[in-house]
């Protein structure tokens, strides 16, 4: 009798853990699902700035300096924006389902303000870089900048999430960029091949490592409920 | 194992609030759309079990508390029902899953301390 009952408790308590485990990963899957459109924004982004290097590139070999070329960077330019705006409509939905921590909203808020700022920073240090004849600083600073920015975005994602894993790979990234300037300033001339292999690279390492490590959150969610 | 009164009456008290929701069958859906996102009527009814009369009355009631939509399109030339989470379900569901994972772990905490 005695060890029936020891049986049936034991029953409820797998069963309690069970449904321990089932709240911690409905409780934890919203974040998996951003970190998956963290990680596709990511591979966007480098798949489009590749695609406009590569066509800006070719065009400049064929038409060289003048109107026929301005005009096809214009195109370019206009044809890379619709693209990111379709695919951002498309993928960023897809977090708009599920419920947001506010610490979490307000952190993804702050790091597009960053990169909005950031953004606006390059643009005008790039206009008086090479207003003034200065063109071999500019992958330096952007490294910089982009630098900074990864950095800040890293401590934005650390204080909106509860999981240390959450945008590590933002601080090495950020590393990776900081160690770069090195060459760019001992080797000038290869300064715009190291920016390239660095930040290309590493933008789509980022968004490949994020869409394969966002299901780590959930094991790492496992038995967090077990108190 | 024993429930002590306080708990007990939070267990109630949060199955009562949520009785529309609190019903397993219910539970279930709203659990597998919520990791699915959207599901078509005969997947549901195979991955959860069930008969095609009872799934509809869950989902027309979980429609009516605005934790899912319904659509209709066609698939292949065949009318297809398609069953997609609302934000407000997927809110829902969580937080309830969230308040019974604090009473779970308090019963689940005060067993392991008995037995230790």
């Amino acid at each position: 009798m005695s060890s029936d009952v020891d049986k049936s408790d034991n029953d409820v308590i797998t069963r309690a853990r069970r449904l321990l485990l089932l709240a911690d990963l409905i409780d934890n899957y919203p974040q998996v699902v951003s970190r998956r459109v963290a990680g596709l924004v990511y591979i966007l982004i480098g798949g489009g700035i590749s695609f406009a290097t590569l066509i800006f590139m070719s065009l400049q070999d064929l038409l060289g300096p003048g109107d026929p070329f301005l005009t096809n960077i214009g195109f370019v330019i206009l044809g890379l924006v619709a693209s990111w705006i379709i695919g951002f409509r498309l993928i960023v939905p897809l977090t708009r389902s599920y419920p947001v921590q506010p610490s979490a909203s307000e952190g993804g808020k702050a790091a597009s303000a960053l990169w909005g700022v950031l953004g606006t920073a390059i643009v005008l240090l790039s206009l008086v870089i090479f207003q003034m004849g200065l063109a071999e600083l500019f992958p330096p600073t952007l490294q910089f900048i982009m630098g900074c920015g990864f950095t800040i975005t890293y401590v934005f994602g650390k204080r909106a999430s509860s999981y240390n894993f959450y945008s590590r790979e933002h601080v090495y990234f950020a590393i990776a960029i900081f160690l770069s300037m090195i060459p760019m300033l001992i080797v000038p001339a290869a300064a715009y091949v190291v920016l390239i292999v660095v930040d290309m690279g590493g933008i789509y390492a980022i968004g490949i490592h994020m869409l394969i490590t966002a299901e780590g959150l959930l094991v790492e969610s496992e038995g967090q409920g077990y108190g | 194992m024993s429930l002590d009164g306080e708990l007990l009456s939070t267990l109630v008290g949060l199955m009562e609030e949520d009785s529309e929701t609190m019903v397993p069958a219910r539970l279930s859906l709203l659990v597998y759309l919520y990791f699915a996102r959207h599901a078509t009527f005969p997947v549901l009814q195979k991955k959860l079990g069930f008969t095609s009369g009872n799934l509809s009355s869950h989902l027309r009631k979980l429609e009516e508390l605005g934790l899912i939509q319904i659509s209709k399109s066609f698939v292949k030339l065949r009318p297809t029902t398609f069953a997609v989470l609302t934000k407000e379900g997927a809110e829902r569901l969580r937080s309830q899953m969230v308040r019974m994972r604090e009473l779970v772990s308090m019963v689940v905490d005060k067993e392991t301390k008995s037995e230790e």
